[in-house]
């Protein structure tokens, strides 16, 4: 009973951490229509630049979020103008492979720089676990599901209360009709191109202190992205975190009664299941997957 | 003025930018293309060349056969790694475990493909865009997790590996020019089958299809059948590729062979030469592999992943400023030259 107890918190945490990666790919997605398909590296890139001011400073990996989310704002705004910019009202297709361009060049970009020596912080607190009655938690995996919730959660009262967040629903709504009513939907979609860049930055120093960095680090967690995307219907934000709590659940459950290597099975299967029964997600626009996007 | 309007607003409908049907034979630069690559199978005789082209026509079959689903009926797929895998390891299996020669496990492992292409397009037809993209990566991450984990069947990581003794029932040869007359054989069987679909009925089914779902079914076509026919013909054909890779390597291990790159690559070998023409994945295949090939002998000494940032640039801005890639590019430059000399055949006919 207690190791489902453990599996269960732990998991619910890991899935905390996986909705921050996801929450920048939903965001682009909901409103430019588009999946980024460098999603990955742009984490990667976070990872490293949190590393080295991590190294560099000797702070830890948390305070370097003030310097790290603004470097990935303004490379937001550098892709979106190289790239996305001349992309975006074409058909999909086109921002699909360049996107994947782009991932292929910061991945070699950084062995180049970085070779493949994986980087790594020192434990906070000497790496001592915190206990909350019988459960034994990582302090980096607490604080890190911490601050993903507080910021999903005033990600959402920001998009439902503020003047952005209106016009930027209102863009996802119907992008012709939010340009009619005054909006500029291009200085938008660049601002949220930029935005979810900046949360990847934030998610980079999250996961800093729980996993290795290397430059494939991005593969591994883009996939578990998509799927935790999916799972909770592209565009939405509270469908993110419980789609990743949904993820983090099953992967530590079947780590622990099944195998570590099927856990990635499991999630998988789960997004395929998904897919058949219900391509919207658990909280997406209806019809979404249907209609297609951008075609 | 009103098109101008229209394409200064953001997001509009736009129609797909592959390629109509083709009208007529073989485009002289087509005819120029395939006859170098012959030309130069059979004059060059330099390993390290032939080695390249092994590796090239290789390549351009494959991404011919993915072009049968992602180009002409619009399937985009990520996990055709899975198919790749599925041919080299069943004809592998069949060739290690029951002495079947490849030349049949080759077909055997078509089918199979054919089989499981079929079935993941059953599963994903209602799926549109980003969705049927990436439904058919979390596909090919399944198949590749499975083999990986069957040790019995796949030996698992430690992979499996074919007898280096040269036996023409077995497909392994000493030298290399066997290996370079199969792949070339496949890739011109493959380009044939290609220009085959864009003249026939069915392959006009594939177009209507990738273009205006609803207009299909009004006349008469049902697409979900379509594209489950198309994936299956694909996934058969990239079946086939996996064997010879397997025969020509002579080693298989799954984090390799079914891994998201090897999908990727095979997409953006098309989207680099042209999507939805016969003439598109051969040229792709034409420019990215020696390039890659080359790139990496040159660069690797002083840096490993060097060739792979260009590589990576190279598709970028092929997408930013060749949308239609380089057999797109070529027809256009082509249809430049026409009407400068006069004539007046190739004046205002749309051309991509």
């Amino acid at each position: 009973m207690a190791a489902i107890a453990q599996l269960v918190v732990s998991g619910v945490m890991l899935g905390g951490i996986y909705a921050i990666m996801s929450i920048g790919l939903t965001l682009i997605f909901g409103v430019l229509k588009i999946v980024n398909f460098a999603h990955g590296e742009f984490l990667m890139l976070a990872m490293y630049v949190a590393w080295a001011i991590a190294s560099l400073a000797g702070v830890n990996a948390y305070a370097a979020m003030i310097f790290v989310i603004p470097v990935l704002f303004g490379f937001g705004v550098l892709v979106y103008l190289l790239i996305i910019r001349s992309a975006v009202d074409k058909p999909h297709l086109i921002v699909v492979f360049a996107t994947m361009g782009l991932s292929i060049v910061m991945q070699n970009l950084a062995l180049v720089l970085m070779t493949a020596d994986l980087r790594d912080v020192p434990p906070l607190f000497g790496g001592a676990p915190i206990r909350i009655g019988p459960l034994y938690l990582r302090v980096e995996l607490v604080l890190g599901f911490l601050i993903s919730v507080v910021v999903t959660l005033a990600l959402m009262v920001f998009m439902k209360r503020s003047y952005l967040g209106k016009a930027i629903r209102a863009t996802v709504q119907d992008r012709d009709a939010a340009m009619l009513m005054g909006i500029n939907v291009p200085r938008l979609f660049l601002l949220t191109f930029a935005g979810g860049s900046a949360l990847v930055g934030l998610a980079g120093c999250i996961m800093l202190p729980l996993y290795s960095t290397f430059p494939t680090v991005g593969l591994n967690f883009v996939l578990i992205a998509y799927v935790v995307v999916v799972l909770g219907g592209m565009g939405s934000m509270g469908g993110a975190l419980l789609g990743g709590m949904c993820i983090g659940i099953v992967q530590s459950l079947s780590g622990y009664y099944i195998a570590p290597a099927y856990g990635q099975l499991f999630y998988f299967l789960v997004f395929l299941l998904v897919m058949i029964f219900r391509p919207d997600g658990l909280f997406g626009q209806r019809g979404a997957a249907m209609v297609g996007i951008n075609e | 003025m009103v098109a101008l309007l229209m394409g200064a607003t953001v997001g509009i409908k736009r129609t797909s930018f592959s390629a109509a049907p083709r009208r007529g034979a073989l485009s002289l630069v087509e005819i120029a293309v395939l006859a170098a690559c012959v030309a130069a199978a059979v004059l060059v005789s330099n390993r390290y060349a032939v080695d390249i082209m092994i590796r090239t026509f290789l390549w351009g079959g494959l991404a011919l056969a993915w072009n049968i689903a992602g180009g002409y009926t619009g399937l985009i797929s990520f996990g055709h790694a899975a198919f790749f895998g599925i041919g080299a390891y069943t004809s592998t299996i069949l060739l290690l475990s029951y002495g079947v020669p490849p030349w049949f496990g080759l077909v055997a492992g078509a089918l199979l493909a054919a089989v499981a292409g079929a079935l993941l397009t059953t599963i994903c037809v209602r799926l549109r865009g980003p969705f049927f993209i990436l439904s058919t990566l979390a596909a090919g991450e399944v198949t590749r997790i499975v083999a990986l984990n069957w040790r019995s069947l796949t030996g698992g990581s430690e992979g499996l590996e074919i007898a280096p003794v040269a036996s023409v029932a077995n497909m392994v040869f000493k030298s290399q020019w066997p290996y370079l007359a199969l792949v070339l054989a496949y890739m011109l069987a493959l380009f044939a089958l290609s220009v085959f679909i864009e003249q026939t009925r069915h392959g006009y089914y594939l177009f209507a299809t990738r273009d205006d779902e609803d207009g299909a079914s009004a006349i008469g076509i049902n697409p979900r059948n379509t594209r489950i026919a198309a994936m299956a013909l694909s996934a058969a054909c990239t079946a086939v590729g996996g064997t010879l890779f397997a025969q020509y390597f002579l080693y298989l291990d799954p984090t390799h062979i079914i891994s998201p790159e090897i999908s990727f690559e095979f997409a953006l070998i098309c989207a680099v030469g042209g999507l939805g023409v016969a003439s598109g994945p051969v040229l792709g295949a034409l420019i990215i592999v020696p390039l890659s090939e080359l790139l990496r002998g040159w660069l690797s000494q002083s840096v490993s992943g060097l060739h792979l940032v260009i590589y990576g640039a190279v598709v970028i801005i092929v997408m930013l400023y060749f949308p239609s890639g380089v057999s797109g590019a070529i027809a256009r430059a082509w249809a430049g030259l026409s009407r400068r000399a006069g004539s007046a055949a190739m004046v205002g006919k749309k051309i991509v």
